[in-house]
C-alpha cells in the first residue's frame, strides 16, 4: 500500500497542477466584431476598438482595480464587460493605505499587479505623488479635455461624484420623522440613536465634517455648532465604514450618518428595511471620486478603454442609474430622486496638498476625541 | 572478466569510495547553505529593514538607526508590548487551567464523558483561528451579536451584556482558543504521573481542589512549565484574534502594529515595522532562554515502579458537576461559535433575521475570484503540508541521527520560525524578494507564499517527525548501510516507509494550518494569488460578513472531507505499518535489536513539545 500510495499521491497533485494550470491560461485572442457605443462619435469609437483589440490579443483582459470600495461598483463593471466582451473588472477593496503600499511595492519589484486605481482625494494624492504610479495625461478622446477635471498633473481624473447621506431603518423611523436636516440631528430624541464611522480616523464622517468647516461651505458658519452638537448626541462608532448600513438595516440603531449610497444600495438590494435620506437642508458631501491608470499594468490597453468608456454618455449614465452617484460630466443627469446638482447645497473639497486638511481635523478630533 | 574485476576493484573501490565522500560532502555543505539561506538570512533581513527608511530591499533614502531608536524608544511600542504581555499571559493562565483541568479529569478521574473531551479537543483545534474569530463576533459583537439579539428579544435585557470587541473577549478568546493545545500538551504529563500522591493527599483531609493545585499540578512542573512557555509563544505569535477583536477596540498587539504600520499607515512605516518585529523576536528569544534556565537539568520525574498507579480517582457528587463543565465547554468552544458562523452564512445580511438563504454559497460558487480562492487554498495547502511535512521529517532525521556542528546549527535553523511570527517572517521575506532583482518577480505570486507558509509551518510539524523517528531504532538504518544501501535509499526505503502514517497525520495538520493562517497571506497576497483567509477577511472587513462564513464553512466542510479520507488511509497505513514493524520487531529479537513500539503521532507530538520529565513517557 504505501508503495501504491505514494505514486498515486503524486499523479493526484501533479494532475491538480495541470489543471490549475490549464483553468488560468490562454489570451482570449482578438474579435472581427465592431464595438458601437450610444452616444459617443465615430473618433471615440474607433480609438475604443482600438484598444479593445489590442486588450484581447495581448490577453490583458482583467483590469485588477484597487480601491476602498471598488466592489460596490460592480454594476458599472458588469455594464462594462457587456459592452465589451472578455474585458473584466477585479474590484480589490481595501483601505488607501494598502492601496498605496501595494502600488509602491509592486513598482519597485518591477511586478505591477494593480491597473487601476479608484478613490476619493485623500486616497489618492499620496499615489499621485509618486512618479512611477499614475500615467499622466492618459489618452481620453470620448469627451472633450476641458469637460474632463483632472488633478496632480492629470494623473487623476474626476469620473463621478460619490454621494453620501443618512440612512434609516423604515420600521424603525416614519418617513415623515426623518431628519432632513443638521439641526434635525441634534435633537434630544435622537441621542444614543445615530450610528457613524469614527469620525477621527481617515473616511467619510471624518471629511464631512472637515469639508463642512472650510471657507465658502454653505455651512461654514454652522459647522462647529452641528459638530459639537453631534458628538454630545452618544452617537454609536461603528467597528467600520461598511458597517453602517448593515447595522441599521439589522434594526440595531434607526439611523446612520456620513453613508456612502452604494453600502445603502446594497442593503437594499438584499432586501433590507431601509431608507436614505439626501439632500440634508443645510449642506451635503459629494466626494470626488477620481481613477487612475497604473505605468506600465499588465492590462494597460483595458485600463484605457474602461477610462475611456466612463467618459462616455452610456458610461457617465451607468455610473448614475447603477449607484446613484452624480456623472463628473458638466452635462451629466443627477440620480433617479434625486435634484439636478444644481439644486444641492454642496461643500466644497481641498483638491492639493491635503495637509491643508490638518485645522479642520483638529476641529472635528476636539469634540470627537473627549 | 574475473581476472580484469580482480585486478581492478580495489582501485575502483578507493576511487568511489572518495567520490561517494565528496558528494557526500557537497550535498550537506548545499544542504547547511539552503538552510541558512531559508531560516537564517530572513532573520538578518529584519536587521536591515529596521535601519532602512524606504521601502523594503531598498535604501534609496538611506541608510540609518532613528527609526529603530524611536520605535525603542516610543512609549507607544511600550503600551503595545504591554498589551502583548498581557493578551499572552491572560490568555496563556485560561488556557493552561482549561488544558490542566480536562486532561486531570480525562486522566485521573471518575467523571462521566470525559472520554468525549479528546474528541472535543481534537475538533476545535479544526477551526482555525480566524474562523472561531468570526463566530464569536458574531454570537457577542456589542450590537448585532447573536447572544445579545436573543437575550434583548426574549428576556427584553437592556443594553448589551457582551462585547467580545474588549479586553475581556480578547483574553477570553485567547485562552479558549489554546485550550485544546494545552490540554493535548498536558494530557501525556498527566497519564504518565503518579496518582498515589493524589490519594495521599485525599486521605490526609485535602480537598479535591486543594489536592489539585497543591499536589497534581506541582508534580507535573516542567511539563507545566514547557507548556505555558509555549501558550505564552504562541498568543505573543498570534494574528488573527487580535486583529479582529483586538483592532475594533483599539487593542494592539505586536503583529497587529506590524501589520497596522504597513498598511493603515499613509505612507506605511517600514522601519518601525521591522524594527518591531526585532522587539517581538528578542522578547519571545528570552522567553525560551529563561525557560531552560528555569528547568535546567533539575529531576521532576514522579514515576517509579513501585506504587505508580493510574486508577481514577472516585470523585463523588462533585464529578457530575464536572460533566456540566465538559458540556460547557464544548458548547462555548465549538458548538456555539460554529453555529453562529453557520447561521451567519444563511443570512441575507448579518443580523437580519426572518428569512434564511443560500444566497452566499450561489454567490460563492458563482464568484471566478472566490472560486479561484478556494482553489488556491487547497493547493497551498496539500502540496505545502506536504512539502513543510517532509523538509520537516528530513531535518529531524538529521538532528537525531547526526551529531556535531550539523545537528546543532539544523536544530536552530529550524528553530527560528519559533521565534518570528507568522507576520514578521512574512516581512523578512518581502525584504529578500525585493533586495534580490532574481527573486523579484516573485513578489504577489503563490509561490512566495508557498515558501513561507511552509517555513512557517516547519517548527509546529516537525514535533511530529521527531516522535515518529523516535521510534526506529538506529540499528535497522545501520544493518541497511552495513548490507550496502546507499543513504537515499535507507531514508526513503526504511525511515520513510515506517513514519507513513504519522507523515499523513502530519501532512494533515501542516494542511489545516496553512489553509486557516491570516498572518502570511495578510502580508503577501496579492489579487492574482488571495487564499481563503485572506478573502473571507476582507469580505468581513467590508460588511459581507455572510458571504465571508459561507466561503469559511466550505474551506472547513472540504477539511472535513480531507480529514475523513486521510483518516482512512492512515488507518490502512498504520495497520499495514503495524504489521511490518511487528514483523521486524521480531526479526530483530532474534538478533537482539531493540524496537519502540508504534504511537498514535498526534499524542507523540503533544509529549514533543514538553521538556524531558514527568511529561515524558516512560
Amino acid at each position: 500500500m504505501p508503495r501504491k500510495l505514494i505514486p498515486a499521491l503524486a499523479t493526484i497533485g501533479v494532475a491538480t497542477l495541470l489543471l490549475a494550470a490549464c483553468s488560468s491560461g490562454g489570451g482570449a485572442g482578438g474579435t472581427s466584431k465592431t464595438i458601437t457605443v450610444p452616444g459617443a462619435d465615430a473618433a471615440a469609437n474607433d480609438y475604443m476598438n482600438t484598444l479593445y483589440q489590442k486588450a484581447l490579443k495581448s490577453g490583458g483582459t482583467t483590469i485588477v482595480a484597487y480601491g476602498s470600495s471598488p466592489s460596490q461598483a460592480k454594476p458599472i463593471w458588469d455594464a462594462f464587460t457587456k459592452r465589451f466582451p472578455g474585458i473584466t473588472v477585479s474590484p480589490q477593496d481595501q483601505s488607501d493605505g494598502q492601496s498605496l503600499t501595494k502600488l509602491q511595492l509592486e513598482a519597485k519589484s518591477g511586478k505591477r499587479i494593480g491597473d487601476m486605481l479608484f478613490s476619493g482625494h485623500s486616497g489618492m494624492a499620496p499615489v499621485a505623488a509618486e512618479s512611477n504610479i499614475c500615467v499622466s495625461n492618459p489618452t481620453i478622446k470620448t469627451a472633450p479635455a476641458s469637460d474632463i477635471k483632472g488633478y496632480w498633473d492629470n494623473k487623476v481624473l474626476n469620473y463621478t461624484n460619490r454621494v453620501f447621506g443618512l440612512i434609516y431603518n423604515t420600521n424603525m423611523v416614519k418617513k415623515s420623522d426623518v431628519p432632513t436636516s443638521w439641526e434635525d440631528l441634534l435633537d434630544a430624541k435622537w441621542k444614543g440613536k445615530i450610528e457613524m464611522y469614527d469620525p477621527t480616523v481617515l473616511g467619510g464622517p471624518r471629511f464631512i465634517f472637515a469639508d463642512m468647516q472650510l471657507p465658502g461651505s454653505p455651512m461654514e458658519n454652522i459647522a462647529d455648532h452641528i459638530i459639537s452638537g453631534l458628538s454630545k448626541q452618544d452617537a454609536h462608532i461603528s467597528a467600520d465604514e461598511p458597517s453602517v448600513a448593515t447595522d441599521v438595516a439589522a434594526g440595531r440603531f434607526p439611523i446612520g450618518i456620513g453613508v456612502y449610497k452604494g453600502f445603502y444600495d446594497s442593503a437594499k438590494e438584499k432586501g433590507s428595511p431601509v431608507g436614505f435620506q439626501f439632500p440634508m437642508a443645510e449642506g451635503n458631501e459629494l466626494i470626488t471620486s477620481g481613477l487612475c491608470v497604473v505605468q506600465d499594468n499588465p492590462s494597460y490597453d483595458a485600463s484605457l478603454l474602461l477610462t475611456n468608456w466612463l467618459f462616455t454618455t452610456e458610461g457617465q449614465k451607468t455610473i448614475v442609474d447603477k449607484t446613484g452617484a452624480y456623472g463628473a460630466l458638466p452635462d451629466a443627469p443627477g440620480p433617479e430622486g434625486m435634484p439636478p446638482l444644481k439644486d444641492v447645497k454642496v461643500f466644497p473639497q481641498i483638491d492639493g496638498d491635503q495637509s491643508q486638511y490638518d485645522p479642520y481635523f483638529a476641529v472635528v478630533d476636539k469634540y470627537f476625541k473627549q | 572478466m574475473t581476472t580484469l574485476g580482480t585486478d581492478t576493484q580495489p582501485g575502483v573501490r578507493v576511487s568511489t569510495g572518495r567520490m561517494r565522500r565528496a558528494g557526500s560532502r557537497i550535498g550537506w555543505v548545499l544542504f547547511v547553505v539552503a538552510l541558512a539561506a531559508v531560516f537564517i538570512y530572513p532573520v538578518l533581513m529584519l536587521f536591515f529593514g529596521a535601519v532602512n527608511d524606504g521601502l523594503p530591499g531598498s535604501s534609496d533614502k538611506g541608510w540609518s538607526l532613528d527609526r529603530f531608536i524611536g520605535v525603542w524608544t516610543s512609549k507607544t511600542t511600550y503600551v503595545t508590548l504591554l498589551n502583548s504581555l498581557i493578551i499572552a499571559v491572560g490568555g496563556t493562565i485560561v488556557a493552561v487551567l482549561l488544558g490542566a483541568l480536562f486532561a486531570w479529569i480525562t486522566t485521573s478521574t471518575n467523571v462521566p464523558g470525559r472520554k468525549a473531551l479528546t474528541p472535543i479537543m481534537i475538533l476545535s483545534m479544526l477551526l482555525p483561528p480566524l474562523f472561531y474569530g468570526f463566530g464569536w463576533i458574531m454570537l457577542a459583537n456589542e450590537q448585532t451579536g447573536l447572544l445579545n439579539v436573543a437575550l434583548q428579544h426574549w428576556f427584553g435585557v437592556q443594553g448589551s451584556p457582551f462585547n467580545v470587541e474588549s479586553w475581556t473577549g480578547l483574553i477570553m478568546l485567547s485562552g479558549l482558543g489554546f485550550s485544546p493545545f494545552t490540554y493535548l500538551l498536558l494530557v501525556g504529563a498527566f497519564q504518565n504521573r503518579d496518582q498515589s500522591l493524589d490519594e495521599a493527599s485525599r486521605i490526609s483531609g485535602a480537598s479535591m481542589l486543594q489536592t489539585l493545585f497543591k499536589v497534581t499540578l506541582p508534580s507535573i512542573a516542567p511539563a507545566l512549565t514547557g507548556v505555558i512557555t509555549l501558550t505564552i509563544v504562541l498568543n505573543l505569535q498570534s494574528f488573527d484574534v487580535p486583529q479582529l477583536i483586538g483592532r475594533p477596540a483599539g487593542i494592539f498587539v505586536f503583529s497587529t502594529e506590524i501589520y497596522r504600520r504597513i498598511y493603515d499607515f499613509s505612507p506605511s512605516d517600514y522601519g518601525s515595522a521591522y524594527s518591531l518585529s526585532l522587539m517581538i523576536l528578542a522578547v519571545i528569544v528570552v522567553l525560551f532562554v529563561a525557560q531552560k534556565l528555569v528547568l535546567g537539568n533539575r529531576n521532576y520525574s514522579t514515576l517509579s515502579g513501585k506504587g505508580f498507579r493510574r486508577e481514577p480517582q472516585q470523585l463523588g457528587a462533585g464529578r457530575f458537576v464536572l460533566t456540566g463543565v465538559i458540556v460547557l465547554y464544548a458548547i462555548i468552544n465549538l458548538v456555539l461559535p460554529a453555529g453562529a458562523v453557520l447561521l451567519g452564512s444563511l443570512e441575507p445580511v448579518f443580523g437580519v433575521f426572518g428569512r434564511l438563504t443560500f444566497d452566499n454559497f450561489v454567490a460563492v460558487f458563482q464568484s471566478p475570484d472566490l472560486m479561484n480562492s478556494l482553489q488556491l487554498t487547497a493547493l497551498l495547502s496539500i502540496f505545502g503540508g506536504l512539502i513543510a511535512m517532509g523538509i520537516a521529517l528530513l531535518t529531524s532525521y538529521v538532528v537525531l541521527r547526526r551529531r556535531g556542528f550539523l545537528r546543532g546549527f539544523t536544530s536552530l535553523a529550524v528553530w527560528m520560525p519559533w521565534a518570528m511570527p507568522g507576520i514578521v517572517l512574512a516581512l523578512a521575506y518581502l525584504w529578500i524578494v525585493l533586495s534580490v532583482p532574481a527573486l523579484s518577480n516573485l513578489y504577489g505570486t503563490a509561490w512566495l507564499m508557498l515558501i513561507v507558509l511552509v517555513i512557517a509551518t516547519i517548527p509546529l510539524v516537525s514535533r511530529i517527525a521527531e516522535g515518529a523517528l523516535a521510534q526506529i531504532s538506529p540499528e535497522l538504518e545501520e544493518a541497511a548501510r552495513i548490507s550496502g544501501a546507499a543513504p537515499t535509499r535507507v531514508f526513503v526505503g526504511i525511515v520513510l516507509r515506517l513514519v507513513l502514517a504519522s507523515f499523513g497525520a502530519g501532512w494533515f495538520l501542516s494542511a489545516l494550518f496553512i489553509s486557516g493562517n491570516l498572518a502570511v497571506p495578510a502580508m503577501l497576497a496579492s489579487p492574482v494569488a488571495k487564499p481563503v483567509a485572506s478573502t473571507a477577511y476582507e469580505l468581513f472587513a467590508s460588511g459581507q460578513t455572510s458571504e465571508a462564513a459561507a466561503l469559511f464553512l466550505i474551506i472547513l466542510f472540504a477539511a472535513f472531507v480531507v480529514l475523513a479520507v486521510v483518516g482512512g488511509i492512515s488507518a490502512i497505513v498504520r495497520a499495514r505499518s503495524a504489521r511490518t514493524l511487528r514483523a521486524a520487531s521480531l526479526r530483530a529479537a532474534a538478533d537482539d535489536i531493540s524496537m519502540s513500539p508504534l504511537v498514535d503521532p498526534v499524542t507523540e507530538w503533544a509529549d514533543g513539545l514538553v521538556p524531558e520529565g514527568s511529561g515524558s513517557r516512560p
